[in-house]
């Protein structure tokens, strides 16, 4: 059972082009952060690097495989990458991006945890845009 | 509402996001500040690489290195490289390597990069 969140946790990094929040569950669950929070202070650092550097990075500009990896075409699903670390995202328009679930890599290809991990990220998407568009994912108090 | 407007709203609200909440921790802003150089540093190679057309290979070819060597340094490999290392790659994509050593004492290393700024003629004229 994860953390009970609010509006307060959502932002990561809202960068000079791109901006970085935490998937929030129905349950108020932010399951990314939980993982984040988990992590060594370097493991932090690395990651909240990552998050900074492509989210201030011009559009157009080609960012290394290494930090920044599609890992599903479509629906279009990235990881933003540190060393071991990985966060899968999504593109939620206008240059939002919601990080959803971490894996760790373990071998070259992706296995069956970081798979896993890809998968419900989809199902993290369809959710965000199911409630979005019915006006129930922001607007909870 | 959608993730922008949403966001919009939080900035109203002065919500820090989690980067804002980090770095008022010193220690974790000096971290934090160390990788984004090392991505810097990398961005700026992929950079030139993509302006030039140079692929891994060419720039392996260029710098008498293995092409794996060559995905090593740029994959954070540069953080730990020579400095002779970096100026060779440098050289390769035609570029020179500038090194600062900037104080961490506020008013030093504001006067510092201003001698340097002007140094280099990057000052308002």
């Amino acid at each position: 059972m994860g953390v009970k969140r609010t509006s307060d946790d959502l932002d990561i990094y809202v960068g000079l082009v791109r901006s970085f929040e935490w998937f929030w569950a129905a349950s108020d669950e932010m399951p990314g952060l939980d993982a984040f929070e988990a992590l060594s202070a370097d493991g932090k650092a690395a990651m909240m690097a990552t998050f900074e550097h492509w989210g201030d990075l011009e559009l157009g500009k080609r960012v290394s495989e290494t930090r920044v990896n599609e890992e599903h075409p479509d629906p279009k699903i990235l990881a933003a990458k540190a060393g071991k670390h990985r966060f899968a995202m999504f593109h939620a328009g206008d240059n939002a991006w919601i990080v959803c679930r971490y894996y760790e890599k373990r071998k070259q290809k992706l296995d069956k945890v970081g798979k896993t991990a890809i998968k419900l990220t989809i199902e993290d998407k369809k959710e965000y845009e199911e409630r979005v568009s019915t006006g129930d994912y922001y607007e909870r108090h | 509402m959608n993730a922008t407007e949403a966001r919009k709203q939080r900035q109203a609200a002065k919500q820090k996001s989690l980067s804002t909440r980090l770095r008022e921790d010193g220690d974790m802003a000096r971290r934090i500040d160390t990788y984004v150089e090392e991505l810097r540093l990398e961005q700026q190679f992929i950079d030139a690489m993509q302006a030039q057309n140079i692929t891994g290979a060419e720039l392996a070819r260029r710098t008498k290195s293995k092409p794996a060597a060559i995905s090593r340094d740029l994959a954070g490999g540069l953080s730990s490289a020579k400095l002779g290392r970096v100026r060779q790659m440098a050289a390769a994509v035609g570029y020179d390597v500038l090194t600062v050593l900037v104080p961490r004492d506020p008013n030093e290393r504001r006067k510092t990069i201003a001698k340097v700024s002007r140094e280099l003629g990057l000052g308002n004229k």
